[in-house]
């Protein structure tokens, strides 16, 4: 009541819209810190661990029935707190009390493995968990982007729990974010961590994002995936998980849809990004490995730049079959299918300088068409049209060496790469 | 004045206010883009564990499966037929698994037909499971008769699970009842049994999927899960033995690593909102209720005030559930001795209910008002056959009866050597039969008047060993006491078939049905 009076008073009437963004912006902190309550009401006494620069070592145990290869942690969640400034690496929601541990570095490359689960006679739910690979050992947190993450958000499974593994460098630290999401009750959770010695070798060419090849549109290539690790760089891809990465970037020619393509005992996921840089936002799609092999369809336009991440499972001498096409080939390593193009001449076809034609493809593109019209056995036209889509399309194809264009019957034949057409008939009108 | 009262907020305000503040909500931020799930589709894997079904009711069943693979997420498509060709296909599902849970298939089906036959398999993108059999539990008006086995104590290298071989032939079972001493987290034995060699302790959460690995390439206790419906609880040996005393506790890993990989192993899925939680029941038509307990989560040890062997919570549940069930029978899984197992006034094995008597008191105060309980009992390795008396167990009338299965494998209990059957029977007159030297399971009949209990035992020393009946009881409905139909004469410390010991050098590499099993078994079992 008291605010419609103020607004209905004519006299103050510039006041009131004052008092209107005002009292916008009031509503809005209001509403706001309605929203924000519950969280901010939390966290009296927040464990030692609660930040990243605090991470917990992981406990050595022992047990009466023989030796112990794994570590625990006890992560106390009850009163931990958010971490400001760590994005929450499965969106928002998660992670929104955790703490952290410190896997130490190990001199030659290793295989991290991590699980995070409700301890017994806590809820039955699933923690949030995420790993970030140091850039040195000892150093001050580095945070930016998680390198692996899982938890109730990306989980499918009926058994509660969470899990990652990681190839990491020799000498990486690796920081563990364990959590639980907005909403849950978890009080406590458990995390095992098991450290297994990688060989020494050369990481395979592209492991690191900088170091990336550029890769040929339309063409399949080996791609080496041996020792390929994880590092600061790798943001995390909880649908498609994977224990390395190699990484190749791919120049885009033509706006649609490409595919990308791998085959391979040691692929274990395929993600494309389309950006400057590969982020955590910028992830365009992404496949599991499979026995025959997986397709990843993106949508990208021509002159941007598209990132192949080839995830690797570490499977001994793993090679992959790679390959990215054009709009066009949609199957880039499966056998393609045979285009079929079909040639009309519409009404008016015939010009003065040039002979249109309708053709119609069936099946893949057809790269560097040429099409080529002859009359009474000498050639009266010819072009080239580029990449035939599939579909149809009207082109126009010049006249050859000052021929004459006649009314009546011509043979048309459509060439590209990899592709020929037996000469068509039509009708010059 | 009006004009200088503080203004409050018109409800236009609030409606843009919270409408804007829900639009910025909707809008992704920098990490909203992620690609968090996909869709759960067939991936590769190779089924080399079985398959498994159990925690069944009269519409709904687990079934179980396991994919190996190096792939971090995979998933296989579920069939459920009512045949076994699985051409009269009921219900088919992708069912995804990822590394999290081992690569284990879990799922519930529902909507199924109450006492009828189903069967199943898993197909991946790389092979195909064997086809598995269940049964559902009869519907809640039901008043066929049941059949029921019960085993616990398997160790791998004491015996050959010979028992298991037994149940393969007929008709599923209702429900066979696992209570506990699935696995055994150590590799001590007195001796190897026919080559099978148990190298790696479980301590954590590798070594404890490797030990449930190395278990379930038994053929015998895979056939049991693949014809079966199971229901599982544990004892101490899934942890570390008698760990509930404390003495030493076992970390928080070894303890809740077990528990998980035994979750993943078998198949059931939490009961409740607790993410361990085990103790549950079954209702088995009008004719039974089985009641699984679980006597190492919640214990507080005997030395500690407010010693407990089920904890407040669970004992409430099993005196609340006992009183309520309209079941004729009413069954209690129980994987430690109810029945007082003492001499010269003094408990044998404090690890069990004697070491409990509180808890015990309130139990069998229930069973004074609730007819027809009876208890089915592992852990002691013993077959054992006993009275529950009103009065602490040793005094007034018999309230309930215990049957305790012997063990599948495992070697005879060290705190009775050198007891003989008579001392026994001296000093535990409510025992009317106990049997440390012989190995099996038992089997139990239910009817509207009556149940049948069958001891079945056979030697473990060599595979592919017959049961025989060891030990027939009847009770009458009422009566809650037992009569004996026929025994076998057994003795308890002196177990007379256990194997010749070997060294570890004259070990072959067992028999195993597929070479991908056999190179596994051999690795778990580190052998050359």
């Amino acid at each position: 009541m008291t605010g419609r009076r103020t607004r209905g008073a004519g006299p103050r009437a510039a006041a009131p819209r004052r008092g209107g963004r005002h009292g916008l912006a009031v509503a809005l902190v209001a509403v706001a810190a309605l929203l924000a309550g519950p969280v901010a009401g939390a966290a009296a006494a927040p464990p030692p661990n609660d930040a990243p620069a605090a991470a917990a070592a992981l406990d050595a145990v022992t047990a009466e029935n023989g030796p112990v290869a794994e570590r625990q942690g006890v992560a106390d969640l009850a009163e931990a707190t958010a971490d400001a400034g760590v994005a929450p690496c499965l969106g928002k929601g998660s992670f929104e009390r955790a703490v952290w541990f410190r896997v130490p570095a190990s001199p030659t490359p290793a295989r991290v493995s991590l699980d995070a689960f409700a301890p017994s006679g806590d809820a039955d739910e699933t923690p949030d968990l995420a790993a970030y690979v140091q850039p040195g050992a000892g150093g001050a947190p580095v945070t930016a982007v998680a390198q692996a993450c899982d938890g109730a958000a990306a989980k499918q499974v009926a058994d509660t729990g969470a899990s990652v593994a990681l190839d990491v460098p020799a000498g990486r630290d690796v920081l563990v974010q364990v959590g639980r999401s907005a909403g849950a009750a978890l009080a406590r959770a458990v995390l095992v961590a098991g450290v297994d010695a990688l060989p020494a070798a050369t990481a395979a060419p592209g492991d690191l994002v900088a170091g990336a090849r550029a890769f040929p549109l339309g063409r399949a290539r080996l791609v080496p995936l041996g020792a390929a690790t994880l590092t600061e760089e790798d943001p995390a891809q909880p649908a498609c998980p994977a224990a390395g990465t190699v990484w190749r970037r791919v120049a885009v020619t033509r706006s649609g849809v490409q595919v990308a393509a791998a085959r391979g005992a040691g692929v274990g996921a395929l993600t494309v990004f389309v950006g400057r840089r590969p982020t955590a936002g910028n992830a365009r799609a992404c496949g599991l490995g499979a026995p025959a092999g997986v397709e990843v369809p993106f949508r990208a336009r021509r002159g941007q730049r598209a990132w192949i991440r080839v995830g690797t499972t570490g499977a001994e001498a793993p090679t992959a079959r790679l390959a990215v096409s054009g709009p066009c080939d949609q199957t880039p390593l499966r056998p393609v299918r045979r285009s079929r193009v079909t040639v009309r001449a519409p009404k008016g076809a015939r010009r003065a300088r040039a002979v249109r034609l309708r053709l119609t493809l069936r099946g893949p593109c057809v790269r560097r068409a040429r099409v080529t019209v002859r009359q009474r056995g000498a050639v009266v036209a010819r072009g080239r049209v580029g990449t035939l889509t599939r579909g149809a399309r009207v082109v126009r194809v010049r006249r050859a060496g000052g021929r004459a264009l006649r009314r009546g019957t011509a043979t048309v034949v459509v060439r590209g790469t990899r592709f020929a057409r037996r000469a068509a008939t039509v009708r010059l009108r | 004045m009006p004009g200088d009262r503080p203004r409050l907020l018109t409800r236009r305000e609030l409606t843009v206010a919270g409408a804007g503040l829900v639009l910025a909500a909707q809008v992704p931020d920098a990490w909203g883009a992620r690609l968090l799930k996909k869709t759960a589709k067939v991936g590769p894997g190779r089924f080399l564990d079985g398959v498994a079904s159990g925690d069944p009711t009269d519409t709904t069943m687990v079934l179980w499966s396991r994919l190996t693979t190096a792939q971090q997420r995979s998933g296989a498509r579920l069939v459920v037929a009512e045949d076994e060709g699985l051409t009269r296909t009921v219900a088919t599902t992708v069912v995804p698994t990822d590394r999290s849970v081992d690569g284990v298939l879990k799922v519930r089906m529902t909507g199924l037909k109450p006492d009828t036959v189903y069967w199943y398999a898993f197909q991946s993108a790389q092979g195909v499971s064997p086809v598995g059999r269940t049964k559902t539990l009869p519907a809640p008006d039901s008043d066929v008769p049941l059949r029921l086995a019960f085993s616990s104590c398997q160790k791998w290298n004491e015996g050959f699970f010979n028992a298991h071989l037994d149940v393969l032939e007929g008709d599923p079972l209702d429900l066979y009842l696992m209570l506990g001493d699935y696995t055994y987290e150590y590799v001590r034995s007195a001796a190897f049994a026919g080559g099978r060699d148990d190298a790696s302790p479980s301590t954590d959460l590798r070594s404890a999927r490797a030990k449930l690995a190395l278990y379930r390439t038994d053929e015998r206790l895979r056939e049991l899960h693949r014809l079966h419906p199971v229901a599982h609880v544990w004892d101490d040996h899934e942890v570390a033995d008698d760990y509930t005393d404390g003495d030493p506790a076992p970390s928080v890993l070894q303890r809740n690593a077990s528990y998980k990989a035994s979750f993943e192993w078998l198949p059931r899925l939490p009961a409740g909102k607790e993410r361990f939680r085990t103790y549950r029941s079954y209702r088995l038509g009008r004719m039974a209720e089985v009641f699984m307990v679980d006597e190492r989560q919640y214990r507080v040890d005997t030395d500690q005030p407010g010693r407990t062997i089920l904890g407040r919570a669970q004992l409430d549940w099993l005196k609340a559930g006992l009183k309520a069930s309209t079941a004729r029978w009413k069954v209690v899984a129980n994987p430690d001795m109810i029945a007082p197992l003492g001499v010269g006034g003094q408990g044998v094995n404090p690890d069990q209910w004697d070491g409990y008597p509180e808890d015990r008191q309130e139990l069998l105060d229930v069973c004074s008002g609730v007819p027809d309980v009876l208890f089915v009992t592992g852990d002691i390795h013993t077959f054992f056959t006993a009275r529950l008396l009103r009065d602490g167990g040793t005094s007034g009338p018999s309230v309930a009866t215990e049957y305790v299965g012997g063990s599948v494998s495992s070697s005879g209990l060290p705190a009775l050597a050198g007891l003989s059957t008579a001392a026994i029977f001296a000093a535990n007159p409510w025992i009317t039969y106990a049997n440390g030297s012989d190995h099996g399971y038992g089997r139990m009949e239910l009817d509207a008047g009556r149940v049948r209990t069958t001891y079945r035992a056979a030697a473990v020393d060599r595979p592919g060993v017959a049961s025989r009946d060891l030990a027939v009881y009847e009770q009458q409905l009422g009566a809650n006491d037992y009569t004996t139909v026929s025994q076998e004469p057994g003795e308890v410390g002196s177990p007379s078939d256990l194997p010749i010991p070997r060294t570890a050098a004259q070990l072959r590499p067992s028999a195993a049905p597929t070479r991908a099993l056999a190179r596994r078994r051999r690795a778990l079992e580190r052998l050359p």
